[in-house]
């Protein structure tokens, strides 16, 4: 077990996970992280901690959002009632600051404040200079508050995600983390989030150590709708779709449509992961069922619509997946066909080779239909090896335009002079090695036979889970295992608890320095 | 001298209760100008991150003539005093701005380690490292620099410890069905760590964030209300950093050196707070920006499958943006808070929407690349120039204490990803994805630097603008990485 135990480093929340961790401890849904922190880079995930730096810009940052949270909550006198434990007698109520200073404290920095730092936020480091003594300048009670979150929402132990532990005999770069940290670890992988009240209280209680506990506490959390917002989150940066190319009422239809998919086969019916590709109805509303060219639900609001024999089955029929690699102001059958194999397949393609540019359209001039100017790409040798294992499984999906639309003919391109539209679209499509498809339907059924999925997902959510893209050798090694204990149909929830209800999750391995 | 006076123990005061305020000691430009000092050098180094040139049409920003009085193509009617295509006419700095043409970054083969200075045949996300620091890249494609970049060479000769360094970005993300697009893809400064190896500096994107860091302790003498809102907010930084401080020693070697970097930025903030800035002569704080402008979607994609461009798609009012991030430049050099800065306009490729820039409906990296017409192009490329322009010409009418103009004492440096020409990489000519035929701009006066010429550069590194830059704000450095080069009709 213990040369399954991955690396892990300190972990800025990410903006999503800043405002989220905001909405869950103050009952405040304005904060918009996105437009001060630094920008997280996608890798595919928005949570890479090797990529973040502690900056100028970031310090500032956090300062900037903590006041703004503050001062939202200063001139919210309803919410800041909800949030006080008491009712202060008076602007210089101690205890009553100091009950919220203790309980909301345990919110923000995710454990129980110690006595030292409390009576540091109450009174300052001189000892008459804190919370307390702001509140009694002001005349107000509030201020008191005030200052506390202000502090306590700059604070790294609100900012990171700092993991400490206790070192582990014999093993100087293994360290058991206690039940606060791992309240935290857990929340932030499932919720995205900051761990809840009952989770912090079974913290305290000495109920979250062992993988058992951990297990258990996840088996709650998945009850809770924050787990589906996660998942889906998973999903879309996974898949490439958290951004759409598009805006407006489709593009919110779009992602509600694979949300529901989700939500059904992996909360409600708890079914196999990969029912998600095998799926043989789709949520929809009449506007998209009718951009699908699928029959209207027959209801004012989105239903369940057979498939029936469209050629669409699964996740990769719908329009949030089929909008990944567009360029040249269509559909990209070597995009589409990169982003299957790299990111759906988590397989390696080389760069491409010398002497080619990837931004110009391949083959204009050369002939009118895609399919014929791009059979270029195969022609060539020092290019047919890639993208025969590219294009190809793009092709496949050529039927389905960028925004998920049925078609049978190529659409007009406005910048040739040619009418495209006179080609046809046969759709045909070959996963290299493995078989021909045409279709979502059989590109999913020839991916889930050979497994491609259910192992990619898996490299995925380690990378989700432990915050790094870069797999080293005990990420390998932890890997392996997960593909043969999970050889076949797994549910998605199951997948999930066996990667925190296990030894591997309540330890961290130390960074190795230069 | 100027008296010294903590204003930490004025800020507490005033916190406390209303108290007789002294006069303060103002630090910065009251300082420089009441002790008699030389006015300082600034400089500005700024990073397009696109291409000058257009597939199969050339370069944009490359006059005919060479020497003083040189032509204006339309990219640089900025610099004239001409109606601009997009709106507003132009900032009339002809004079006070060199074009260098003819730069060329030179390039290795595929997997081999490129020349001094240079650059493997992969284009984008590639140069910047080469454009900032002078030192060559990677085998492979390199989004970083290797070395220190200029700006930050230039603060270790011009600044010191009371300066800000400015890194800003205008274009907030990446765009094109793209979210972040953080890391070094949005950086341009990078510098020594002090232990013999290289860090990255975060860019800011926000203009809120910008004003605030720089004007939020501007605070008049006698304005009890506001040094009392100071002096809590200084309270609240001093628990933060005893926190921060007793946290360091308990984390892991590798988290403690990340902590450590993040408590030294809190004691910086700490120090900032207690400066008063002088509110005198031309150092006047800017009007509050407010809320950033929001950040938009990626591209718009019709029914008909082609790209749709609206106003509000892979747009964040960059204008806007540019704006407000270059005018506290200016006033940040005129209170003497900062020296030095450095602005990344737009991630490599540059997909902000240049419809509502100049009405070219396109991403500016698909106008690069055909999209619409050579105009629309071109006043893309003229749309980053209005910016440099306009910086400029602030410079230039604000006046220093001895009735000179900022502008004699700054170099403000504008350079682009890529020029036009042969592009390694696929193996073409007339390309955008070219090193050869790069452009930079150099405006002001620092150092005898002799603006208003056109200057063909004949394949020089594009950094060997740089250093003739740096030598002119009294860098007095000999290399800018692997580039000893300089332009010396830069200084006529």
């Amino acid at each position: 077990m213990a040369d399954e135990i991955p690396i892990a480093g300190l972990r800025r929340l990410t903006a999503v996970e800043y405002d989220a961790t905001i909405r869950d401890i103050l009952e405040d849904q304005e904060s918009n992280a996105g437009l001060l922190l630094p920008v997280d880079p996608r890798t595919p995930f928005d949570n890479d901690y090797t990529d973040q730096l502690p900056s100028e810009a970031l310090v500032e940052a956090a300062e900037l959002l903590a006041t703004d949270a503050a001062d939202r909550l200063l001139a919210d006198s309803a919410r800041m009632t909800s949030l006080l434990p008491c009712t202060p007698a008076s602007a210089t109520d101690e205890d009553c600051l100091q009950m919220f200073a203790e309980q909301w404290g345990r919110r923000a920095l995710r454990r129980t404040p110690t006595a030292e730092e409390v009576q540091l936020w109450l009174h300052g480091e001189n000892g008459n200079d804190g919370a307390f003594e702001i509140a009694g300048e002001q005349d107000d009670f509030a201020w008191g508050v005030h200052t506390i979150v202000r502090l306590l929402l700059q604070d790294p132990e609100f900012l990171y995600r700092v993991e400490i532990g206790t070192p582990v005999d014999g093993d100087p770069t293994l360290y058991r983390l206690d039940d606060f940290e791992l309240a935290t670890r857990l929340s932030y992988f499932l919720w995205g989030s900051a761990p809840a009240d009952w989770m912090l209280d079974r913290a305290e209680a000495g109920q979250l150590s062992t993988p058992e506990d951990v297990r258990d506490v996840a088996v709650e959390m998945l009850d809770d709708p924050r787990a589906l917002d996660r998942i889906d989150r998973f999903h879309s940066m996974w898949f490439g779709y958290e951004s759409m190319p598009f805006g407006g009422q489709l593009m919110v239809d779009m992602k509600q449509e694979t949300k529901s998919l989700i939500e059904r086969v992996v909360f409600s019916d708890d079914r196999p992961w990969q029912d998600l590709f095998r799926s043989t109805d789709t949520y929809l509303t009449s506007e998209l069922a009718e951009h699908y060219g699928l029959p209207a639900p027959g209801t004012t609001a989105a239903d369940w619509v057979s498939y029936g024999d469209s050629g669409r089955q699964g996740l990769l029929s719908h329009g949030t997946f089929l909008s990944v690699g567009g360029k040249f102001g269509d559909t990209s059958p070597v995009q589409r066909g990169l982003a299957i194999r790299t990111r759906v397949f988590c397989q390696t393609i080389p760069p491409p080779p010398p002497g080619v540019d990837a931004d110009e359209e391949p083959g204009v001039g050369e002939a009118i239909c895609k399919e014929d100017r791009y059979a270029a790409h195969r022609d060539d040798a020092g290019c047919a090896g890639c993208h025969a294992q590219i294009d190809p499984v793009g092709f496949g999906l050529e039927s389905y335009g960028p925004l998920g639309q049925f078609r049978s003919f190529e659409p007009d391109d406005p910048d040739t002079a040619e009418d495209e539209t006179q080609c046809a679209i046969s759709g045909d499509g070959e996963l290299d090695g493995v078989g021909a498809f045409n279709g979502p339907a059989e590109l999913s059924n020839l991916a889930l036979g050979e497994r491609y999925l259910d192992t990619c997902v898996q490299e995925q959510l380690v990378r989700f889970m432990n915050g790094r893209f870069e797999l080293d050798e005990i990420d390998a090694l932890y890997l392996e295992r997960l593909s043969e204990q999970f050889d076949g149909d797994f549910t998605f929830q199951n997948l999930l608890l066996e990667m925190v209800g296990s030894e591997t999750f309540v330890y961290r391995r130390e960074e190795a320095t230069e | 001298m100027a008296i010294q006076l903590k204003r930490r123990a004025l800020l507490k005061a005033a916190g406390q209760a209303a108290v007789a305020l002294p006069i303060l000691e103002l630090t910065h430009a009251g300082r420089v100008q009441a002790g008699g000092g030389e006015i300082p050098n600034r400089y500005v180094y700024i990073y397009c991150g696109m291409s000058a040139g257009r597939d199969g049409a050339g370069t944009m920003l490359v006059p005919d003539q060479v020497g003083a009085g040189y032509d204006l193509p339309r990219s640089l009617w900025p610099l004239g005093d001409m109606a601009l295509p997009y709106g507003g006419t132009g900032f009339g700095v002809q004079d006070h701005v060199s074009v260098v043409s003819g730069l060329t970054i030179p390039w290795g083969g595929f997997g081999e380690t490129p020349p001094a200075g240079g650059k493997s045949p992969e284009f984008h996300y590639n140069t910047v490292g080469p454009l900032v620091s002078g030192v060559r890249g990677e085998s492979t494609r390199t989004g970083y620099a290797r070395g220190p970049s200029s700006d930050q060479i230039v603060a270790q000769h011009i600044a010191d410890r009371s300066h800000r360094h400015l890194v800003y970005r205008v274009q907030p993300v990446r765009y094109v069905g793209s979210n972040g697009g953080g890391g070094d893809a949005g950086r341009v400064s990078w510098r020594d760590n002090g232990g013999g190896g290289l860090e990255a500096v975060e860019s800011n994107a926000s203009p809120r964030l910008a004003f605030e860091s720089l004007f939020s302790t501007f605070v008049p003498p006698d304005d009890t209300a506001a040094l009392a809102a100071l002096g809590r907010r200084r309270r609240v930084l001093d628990m933060l950093r005893a926190k921060t401080e007793s946290l360091v020693p308990r984390l892991g070697a590798a988290d403690r050196a990340r902590m450590e970097q993040h408590f030294e930025e809190i004691q910086a903030l700490e120090a900032r707070v207690d400066e008063i800035t002088d509110v005198s002569g031309a150092c006047m704080p800017p009007r509050d920006p407010g809320e950033d402008p929001s950040i938009g979607d990626a591209h718009g994609t019709g029914m008909d499958g082609n790209h749709e461009y609206t106003e509000s798609a892979a747009y964040s009012d960059e204008e806007r943006r540019a704006e407000i991030l270059f005018d506290l430049i200016h006033m940040a050099f005129a209170c003497d808070q900062a020296r030095v800065a450095a602005v990344r306009m737009s991630f490599d490729q540059c997909f902000i929407n240049a419809l509502p820039l100049v009405g070219a409906a396109s991403d500016v990296h698909e106008l690069s690349h055909g999209a619409t017409t050579v105009d629309g192009f071109a006043d893309a490329c003229g749309w980053h120039v209005k910016h440099f322009a306009r910086l400029i010409q602030k410079l230039r009418d604000t006046p220093e204490f001895d009735g000179s103009s900022m502008l004699d004492h700054t170099a403000v440096v504008l350079v682009f990803e890529g020029g036009y020409g042969y592009d390694p990489e696929g193996d073409s000519n007339n390309r955008t994805h070219s090193t050869e035929n790069m452009v930079a701009m150099v405006g002001g006066r620092a150092g005898g630097l002799a603006p208003g010429q056109h200057i063909n550069a004949n394949g020089a590194h594009p950094a060997a603008v740089a250093l003739s830059a740096m030598q002119a704000v009294g860098a007095n450095e000999a290399m800018l990485g692997e580039i000893g080069d300089t332009i010396p009709e830069l200084f006529g």
